[in-house]
């Protein structure tokens, strides 16, 4: 009996461990695949301004960068 | 008795863990990977609409990115090295000649995101894009010294972490009949070919007892 209630109690308290090591996977996963589409996204919004002649960028000096999406913002989290 | 199940207890716990932190490595190396290689990806496009628009004609551009990744064991050193090819070959003419004569198609290389390589035409009239044959080779020698201090009194508990990291990255791009050498040093951020060389990490943590 006090074996069976130590398996348990060893079990819940790694059990919360785990569990939150596995959330923090998921919601770093989560974060990841999100930034792909909302990079795409702000990729696809700057397309008229990117096809505007004298917009795409100057990448050779060096105050113009290249014309290119921003920073998506904060992806959603679990 | 006890000494077995302690035995078992810390087996199964360094199994999982490293488990775990395998999954937290996978995790991280790929999203890092698809992510960069998408925004390489964009940037090119754009590099390329930019020297389109220049040559009115079809412009093609052609990058090769390299960058350590981060490294999830042991996060103060440099992760592995990753490489990015992104080529785009875009047609933007207005159909009029430019400075008094026809325009051409042409090539670039785009160097480390900051500079532009002039490749010679092949035949004439030949679209860049359709006549390029790539072949990648590359090499690289890492090198890191590292230093960890640990100071301990009544109080607290200090650690300091020290990386300086060097390595040179080379590569050969053959595009069509041209060779085109890149790469370069490492600096910050883990990026290669930039104006400074060399990569420092510090980290410092001071506990309470």
């Amino acid at each position: 009996m006090a074996k069976k209630a130590q398996a348990i109690l060893e079990f819940s308290m790694v059990f919360i461990l785990v569990a939150a090591l596995i959330l923090g996977l998921l919601g770093l996963w989560a974060w990841s695949k999100d930034n792909i589409p909302a990079r795409q996204d702000a990729f696809e919004d700057t397309r008229i301004k990117a096809g505007e002649k004298a917009t795409p960028g100057y990448p050779e000096c060096d105050n113009r960068t290249v014309f290119e999406a921003g920073t998506p913002g904060e992806p959603r989290m679990l | 008795m006890l000494g077995s199940r302690k035995a078992q207890a810390v087996i199964e716990l360094a199994i999982l863990g490293s488990l775990i932190i395998m999954a937290f490595a996978i995790v991280i190396s790929s999203s890092e990977n698809y992510n960069r290689a998408q925004s390489y990806m964009q940037q090119t496009f754009r590099s390329t609409l930019l020297k389109a628009q220049e040559a009115n004609d079809t412009g093609a551009v052609t990058a090769v990115d390299f960058r350590r990744m981060p490294n999830v064991t042991t996060p103060v050193e440099v992760g592995a090295l990753a490489r990015f090819s992104s080529g785009n070959s875009v047609l933007w003419s207005d159909g009029k000649k430019k400075d008094g004569e026809f325009t051409e198609s042409k090539a670039w290389f785009l160097h480390h995101r900051s500079r532009y390589e002039f490749l010679e035409a092949g035949p004439p009239g030949a679209i860049p894009g359709a006549s390029i044959e790539s072949s990648f080779n590359y090499g690289s020698g890492l090198g890191s010294d590292s230093t960890y201090i640990k100071r301990e009194n009544s109080r607290n508990i200090n650690t300091q972490k020290h990386l300086e990291a060097s390595d040179n990255v080379t590569d050969h791009v053959v595009l069509g009949s041209n060779t085109v050498t890149t790469g370069g040093p490492l600096g910050p951020g883990g990026l290669y070919g930039g104006e400074v060389s060399g990569l420092t990490r510090d980290t410092v943590n001071t506990v309470n007892q």
